[in-house]
């Protein structure tokens, strides 16, 4: 089951202080506040994040739920993801290796869950059979 | 009093080697044998510092004077003093120069065998036999290895100037006439990265080696050192340790082998997991710590094999090392946060006093119908503000998945 709007990326600056955050925050508002947005952020030139850039990823989570839309995470640089393992915000957003990734997860259907079971070693194809077959049932 | 019979040098950090080469085995560590620029070694691991680990045990196995030295540039005071305030090194402007005088001291006062070690690596090699090996040998100056190489230690003569002087110019890592290396099959940690560093801290909690936490066993598993502070709604699950003077605030979770160095604070609500808080580390609040080192301003995930400088004190500041500056702090951040509370008080005193209007008797369904419009979202947009009050505790996040 695809999607047809559009996936929007956007690239995090290097520095997420306070000042920085404020900044991002008031570009990327209008696009958050559309109708439905499917935003992916991209981490990976990030070196230095702050407590004031997870308050400000939690506010555009706030208003991307506000809106019936979604925003996932990409590529995280090392310190990004330390931050925000630290904080506890990695477990409220999707988190994915590339933006491609994200991106692609948009138009697909629960696609970590589905890399979850070939990590597990349960083949997709077979899990999503015996799903479908229960369901059947 | 007579002549001793063995003394030691332990030269701290000061590797000889090409650090490109290390850094190459050992991607994604900022430092080889450093966290934050310290030496692993002068950093502490369950109350004390490697350093004075070592010196403590060459003690006990009968070594009588033990000199330690370290580099000028790696000298901090934080890291060196240990609970009890002690140095655990004698800082000097080249350390190895520094090493061969301290040999031709020992060797003027007629020390008959000198012990070289370079930390470096931690080895718990049995002393006794390595001297016997080395008399029985008869070799004048013999190295100590293991199944993986050189441990960076030696046995010299005291007589053998030129044998300790070539020993030491050459990161003890080879003698200046052939000789047969003593291979010990003792506890080893290799001590090259922030990964080693807690490793050797699990070590010694699970008893896998000789060293032993600092402090008094409160229950089976759990060390506490003296004067620390435990909150009684903090949780500290065994195996783990809370150094000297340290403080855990209320509903932090120390758990998996965690360290609490001396003078550490850990904030409320925060979880600590498989994790060492260095000495006069400050961890902030509901923060969840998992397989990392932390202290003076960085944390290495181990998983992620990251250092990161953390520049936010509300995540990871520092405490300070001075107890006059520590309490004019703590008065400070309580005279600021009396006021406050006393004006909360009294805005939730008034509010208190107003009275509730009474609900509409039988009209049970009306009343729970107003409670959803109180958690309709606000229509002003929320600021980008610094302050975390924005997402409280009772901040929740629900999340829809895919198409779902």
């Amino acid at each position: 089951m695809g999607t047809s709007r559009p996936v929007i990326v956007k690239r995090m600056p290097d520095r997420i202080n306070l000042q920085q955050s404020r900044e991002f925050l008031r570009e990327v508002q209008p696009l958050l506040r559309s109708d439905r947005p499917q935003v992916v952020f991209d981490f990976s030139a990030v070196h230095r994040m702050d407590a004031a850039g997870v308050d400000m990823l939690l506010e555009c989570m706030s208003d991307v739920m506000k809106h019936d839309g979604d925003l996932k995470l990409a590529a995280l640089s090392p310190q990004a993801g330390v931050v925000l393992e630290l904080t506890r915000a990695d477990r409220l957003f999707e988190v994915y290796d590339t933006v491609s990734d994200a991106v692609r997860s948009f138009s697909g259907f629960l696609p970590n869950a589905m890399r979850h079971y070939a990590e597990w070693g349960v083949p997709a194809a077979a899990s999503a059979g015996d799903s479908s077959s229960k369901l059947a049932a | 009093m007579g002549a001793m019979e063995l003394a030691a040098i332990i030269v701290v950090g000061a590797r000889q080697e090409e650090p490109e080469a290390a850094a190459k085995h050992h991607p994604g560590s900022a430092g080889f044998e450093t966290f934050a620029g310290i030496p692993l070694p002068l950093l502490d691991v369950v109350g004390k510092s490697v350093a004075h680990h070592v010196a403590d045990r060459l003690r006990r196995v009968g070594v009588e004077a033990v000199t330690a030295l370290t580099d000028d540039a790696l000298y901090q005071d934080t890291a060196l003093r240990d609970g009890d305030g002690q140095a655990a090194c004698r800082r000097t402007a080249d350390v190895w120069r520094a090493a061969e005088d301290a040999f031709s001291s020992y060797a003027d006062e007629g020390v008959e065998q000198v012990l070289l070690l370079r930390l470096g690596p931690y080895a718990e090699f049995e002393l006794e036999d390595f001297l016997r090996f080395h008399q029985e040998h008869r070799q004048t100056a013999t190295l100590l290895c293991d199944e993986r190489g050189p441990l960076d230690a030696a046995v010299v003569q005291a007589a053998r100037r030129n044998d300790a002087a070539f020993l030491l110019r050459n990161g003890l890592r080879a003698t200046r006439l052939p000789s047969e290396p003593y291979l010990t099959r003792a506890y080893v940690n290799p001590l090259e990265n922030a990964h080693d560093l807690r490793r050797l801290a699990q070590d010694a909690l699970l008893m896998r080696c000789e060293i032993r936490p600092q402090g008094r066993e409160l229950k089976p598993g759990v060390w506490v050192g003296e004067r620390a502070r435990i909150h009684r709604s903090a949780r500290v699950l065994a195996p783990a340790f809370v150094g000297a003077h340290a403080k855990l605030r209320a509903a932090s979770v120390v758990t998996r082998c965690s360290v609490v160095e001396h003078h550490a604070e850990v904030d409320c609500g925060t979880v600590l997991e498989d994790t060492t808080i260095l000495p006069y580390t400050y961890v902030g609040t509901g923060l969840d710590a998992a397989h990392a080192v932390a202290g003076f301003g960085k944390i290495c995930h181990l998983r992620r094999r990251a250092e990161v400088e953390i520049a936010d004190p509300r995540l990871l500041g520092t405490v300070a090392v001075s107890a006059t500056w520590r309490m004019m702090k703590n008065a400070a951040s309580l005279a600021a946060y009396l006021p406050v509370q006393a004006v909360r008080g009294l805005a939730s005193a008034g509010r208190r006093t107003q009275p509730a209007p009474p609900p509409p008797q039988g009209d049970v369904l009306g009343s729970s119908r107003q409670h959803p419009a109180e958690l309709e979202p606000s229509p002003e947009p929320l600021s980008a503000s610094n302050e975390a009050a924005q997402f409280a505790g009772d901040f929740a996040v629900v999340r829809r998945y895919g198409n779902e």
